[in-house]
């Protein structure tokens, strides 16, 4: 391998292990959406039981 | 309300300047790099590796210092933004870490003749870098939030003792590892390398403050998930556990 590759090599590790980082913080992130949805969601639903509920009674 | 929502607009604008003053100064270093810095006479171009390399050291010595400030902020305080700021800084001082280890044997290759040797510093570095997995080990074999947060802080502290070991690992033990302070034998700086240097460092810290702002964002969304989980397990309970009106 002559110097530059070296020189680049390096520099791409870098970069790779930046956007590795960024990205899984994002990905965290995006899971962490998807849990905020599913708890919305979950709460709707409950709502929409109690008011049943109530209207029955 | 509108007062959180100003805050919060403040907020998302402080974190795109820090994020565009991150990419900006990276830009400018990796000019700087490729089209300032003169090319060093013994090694040659790969000699440029030496600007990121220290500026990732830098840094990851910088996340572990700054996770001993939190640790000791913890265990002083006994707040859980402490133990946030800590767990955050250790992901981001390992990145770096990995990235100085990295970058150190492309750099050690064609200078030294090969990738590793077990010489003072990359020893040290390496223990290091170990250390610090096992504080993420650590973290996650403990369930309790509380005590988790106390032996991790705990830990952040001790561990910390490998920095001053690692800087000074040059200094007080033989070996073949360039001291840039120092000067001596390994290279001759200019002041052009200086500038280069200089700039590079500066990227690198706003960018650990741009990636350790939004893990430490990131954290805080879990925790406030949590929290919010909790309660709906809470009010679900009461529902169910309530006797007919």
């Amino acid at each position: 391998m002559s110097n530059l590759a070296y020189l680049l090599f390096a520099y791409a590790i870098f970069w790779v292990l930046t956007f590795a980082l960024v990205f899984s913080i994002w990905a965290r992130q995006r899971r962490l959406e998807r849990e905020i949805a599913a708890l919305a969601d979950c709460l709707r639903e409950e709502g929409r039981d109690v008011h049943l509920r109530r209207t029955e009674r | 309300m509108r007062e959180d929502a100003v805050r919060g607009s403040r907020r998302d604008v402080l974190g795109v300047v820090l994020a565009g003053l991150s990419g900006v100064a990276m830009f400018a270093a990796l000019g700087m790099v490729f089209l300032y810095a003169p090319r060093e006479a013994t090694m040659g171009d790969v000699q440029r590796i030496f600007y990121f390399h220290v500026a990732s050291a830098w840094i990851g010595f910088f996340a572990f210092f700054v996770t001993c400030l939190a640790g000791i902020g913890y265990l002083v305080q006994g707040e859980r933004r402490w133990d946030v700021l800590a767990l955050s800084s250790v992901e981001m001082g390992l990145t770096f870490t990995t990235m100085t280890l990295l970058t150190g044997a492309l750099w050690a290759r064609p200078v030294w003749g090969t990738y590793w040797t077990w010489e003072p510093r990359l020893t040290i570095s390496l223990v290091q870098w170990l250390i610090y997995v096992a504080y993420r080990m650590l973290r996650a074999a403990i369930e309790a939030p509380e005590r988790r947060a106390r032996f991790a802080a705990v830990y952040g502290i001790v561990a910390f003792v490998t920095v001053p070991l690692s800087w000074f690992a040059i200094r007080w033990w033989r070996t073949i590892h360039p001291d840039i302070l120092m000067g001596g034998e390994g290279m001759a700086i200019t002041p052009r390398m200086v500038h280069t240097l200089v700039v590079s460092l500066v990227a690198f810290t706003l960018l650990y403050a741009t990636l350790l702002r939004l893990r430490m964002q990131l954290e805080c969304a879990v925790d406030a998930l949590a929290r919010l989980q909790a309660r709906v397990e809470s009010l679900r309970d009461q529902l169910t556990s309530r006797p007919p009106d």
